[in-house]
């Protein structure tokens, strides 16, 4: 196989990589802060296609410029996290893990079931490449595709702004004590249904703009690819020890590269077997995933 | 106890004669998905059956009695087919459907057993009818779709290295391909690729293409159904590949689906069951005059299969002369009949001798590229 060939396809194992990362990180975000597995999270990517597609023509109305639909899908999007938050999970916070976990496996197919019934369950070609519809970039023989190279940017900045924003900020120093101890945290002034309300925001955030992405480079959507979408990158979470921002991003690029990895060496049918057994086998040696520490019960 | 005995044979004869439907209207049912990702044929079907249930009604119904149709959705699920099939089984004498091969398959079962003359207007897979005495189908089978592809790619398109990727998960897709390919070989060609680059829920082929620039192939053959068709045609035109693609009866509805760009379904070939702007054929003309004043727009394939499916049952029911399914059966068995998709044999395999027409689209347009009779 040509090196070429090899270089493209690690190319587009990171642009695929880089969607999961993204969902991943709003995934292992809100674990951190609320032990919840948010399973509507890949759900929300496909509110944010939704609102994207749709709002292009509002937007073209109206005589703006297009690009603002990644405004408005991200801003949608994390109006819709704190929404659900505050419906759906913020009763049930001193409830026992597994009803939250129901809960959140209801609000996906709410969501999936919605969208179906309003817009029908046939697929959307999203081919409105305003910005991604870029020439590639091409080095000796190689075929480098931009949107590969914008989209792993885009992910690998927002995941330092995220790192750095928990790490030096206020309210990230507040989402951090809130995570180790929320008694604590509120003994100390700290709002948690503030913190709260902000993690969802930021992760639901992350998820449209993943929303945008996803749609350049998949070309189509219909209600239902939140489902697939949102295993892959809980994979990568995991993988990448769930509560650790680098973590995220590290599972989600591997889970990316491995797919791609597999399609060109084996075939098309081995992906999913690899892939998750690639999972299994991390979480046999290190169980709390690449980057997660390992916690133990505090008697 | 025998109060009781009697309270359920009561309950027993009174549901028999509850689900008995009245003896002056014959009951035909339609089963497919009308809302979901197949919505496209499914929905075309239903209102070519629509529009030729209507016809012969005006035209003074079968055998003297109106026709009454049941049209059930499945959504594309096998579960919900089979619902389906059992809520309207006691009310209808013929079944129009379903849509799809998977689907076709899993009600032909159901309607073996309970002795329901059953016509799909478009599953092509072979085993919906095979060792079945009640079940028929108005269209070709996916081994002749296949056949028919390798065929033209060898001769028509003077290919001698081919890539064939499928569905994994999806009958109909491996069908066409498996016989894609043992044609191929055949007939000479080599076939590079054999692999199902189309897993679902899956959209992004970047790999899959990837991999295919690096091949060096004269045609791409991808049996899928359209809405992942649109996706991987528009994406492969992208990567800068020219060369054709092809496909089978799947990728009729490419065109409908909701952002697709025309000017990227470009040198792509299926096989069809036929082509509205083709035909010198009347009937067929009248068809699409009555379609397109009732429904405005323009009818496809699945529409006009629909429509001769609808005139085959009636068909069979006048030859028959009564409502009993084994004279129904016995009459479609050797039926004869032309329709608008062309003209139709039966015999004892339940599957029709007729033609394929292979179509090119050119910039989103439909063109005849080939009729094979």
């Amino acid at each position: 196989m040509r090196l070429n060939t090899i270089i493209e396809q690690i190319m587009n194992g990171l642009q695929k990589g880089s969607v999961y990362a993204l969902v991943a990180l709003g995934y292992t975000m809100v674990y951190g802060i609320v032990k919840l597995i948010n399973f509507a999270h890949g759900d929300f990517i496909m509110v944010g296609a939704y609102t994207t597609i749709f709002s292009i023509p509002l937007l073209a109305s109206i005589g703006c410029p297009l690009w603002l639909s990644i405004i408005v899908a991200i801003l949608i999007c994390s109006l819709l996290g704190i929404l659900t938050e505050k419906v759906a999970y913020k009763p049930l916070r001193q409830s026992s893990r597994i009803t939250s976990l129901i809960t959140a496996i209801a609000i996906s197919l709410l969501l999936q079931n919605l969208f179906a019934k309003l817009f029908t369950s046939s697929a959307r070609m999203f081919t409105q490449v305003f910005i991604f519809d870029v020439p590639t970039i091409i080095i000796g023989t190689v075929k480098l595709h931009k949107v590969s190279i914008l989209t792993c940017a885009i992910s690998i900045v927002v995941m330092v702004c995220l790192q750095l924003f928990v790490k030096k900020t206020k309210m990230g120093k507040a989402m951090r004590a809130v995570s180790e101890n929320p008694d604590a945290a509120k003994l100390m002034g700290i709002s948690i249904n503030r913190v709260v309300s902000f993690t969802f925001a930021i992760g639901a955030g992350l998820a449209g703009l993943a929303a945008i992405i996803f749609c350049s480079y998949s070309m189509s959507f219909d209600p239902y690819v939140g489902g697939s979408l949102g295993i892959k990158a809980f994979v990568a979470a995991v993988l990448g020890g769930i509560g650790s921002i680098p973590g995220a991003m590290l599972g989600g690029f591997l889970i990316g590269l491995s797919e791609s990895m597999t399609q060109t060496f084996l075939s098309s049918e081995w992906v999913d077997i690899i892939v998750f057994s690639i999972l299994i086998f991390i979480l046999l040696f290190k169980p709390s995933g690449l980057m997660g520490k390992m916690t133990s019960e505090k008697v | 106890m025998k109060k009781f005995f009697v309270l359920v044979m009561l309950l027993v004869v009174g549901s028999a004669l509850v689900g008995c439907q009245k003896d002056d209207t014959i009951g035909f049912g339609v089963i497919g998905p009308f809302t979901g990702s197949l919505s496209s044929y499914g929905e075309a079907v239903r209102k070519g059956v629509v529009l030729a249930v209507e016809e012969i009604n005006r035209d003074g119904g079968v055998l003297g009695k109106q026709v009454v149709l049941y049209d059930e959705d499945d959504e594309g699920e096998g579960a919900q087919a089979l619902a389906a099939f059992g809520r309207i089984a006691n009310k209808i004498d013929v079944l129009i459907g379903e849509v799809t091969s998977g689907n076709s398959k899993i009600i032909a079962a159901e309607a073996e057993d309970n002795h329901t003359p059953m016509i799909s207007p478009s599953a092509t897979d072979a085993a919906v009818t095979e060792d079945r005495e009640y079940i028929f189908r108005a269209c070709f089978l996916d081994p002749d779709q296949g056949i028919a592809m390798a065929k033209f790619s060898a001769e028509d398109l003077e290919a001698t290295k081919v890539a064939v990727i499928y569905d994994t998960s999806d009958t109909y897709s491996k069908g066409v391909a498996e016989a894609y390919r043992g044609e191929a070989l055949r007939v000479g060609l080599e076939v590079v690729m054999f692999d199902g680059g189309f897993r679902p829920a899956d959209t992004d082929y970047s790999s899959l293409i990837t991999t295919l620039n690096g091949l060096d192939v004269d045609v791409v053959f991808a049996p899928v159904y359209y809405e992942q068709a649109s996706v991987f045609i528009t994406q492969f035109r992208n990567s800068g590949n020219e060369i054709p693609v092809l496909g089978a009866d799947g990728f009729d509805g490419i065109m409908t689906v909701s952002g697709v760009n025309p000017a990227k379904i470009d040198n792509v070939y299926f096989s069809n069951h036929y082509l509205a702007s083709d035909l010198d054929n009347t009937r067929l003309q009248a068809f699409i005059t009555a379609y397109q004043a009732k429904y405005e727009e323009t009818p496809n394939a699945f529409s006009a299969l629909g429509y001769d499916a609808t005139y085959i049952a009636a068909a069979a029911i006048r030859e028959a002369g009564n409502l009993d399914p084994i004279a129904i059966k016995d009459a479609l068995t050797v039926l004869t009949y032309v329709g608008v998709t062309g003209s139709f044999q039966f015999n004892e395999t339940g599957n029709p001798e007729k033609g394929i027409t292979i179509v090119k689209y050119v910039q989103g347009v439909m063109e005849k590229a080939k009729v094979l009779e």
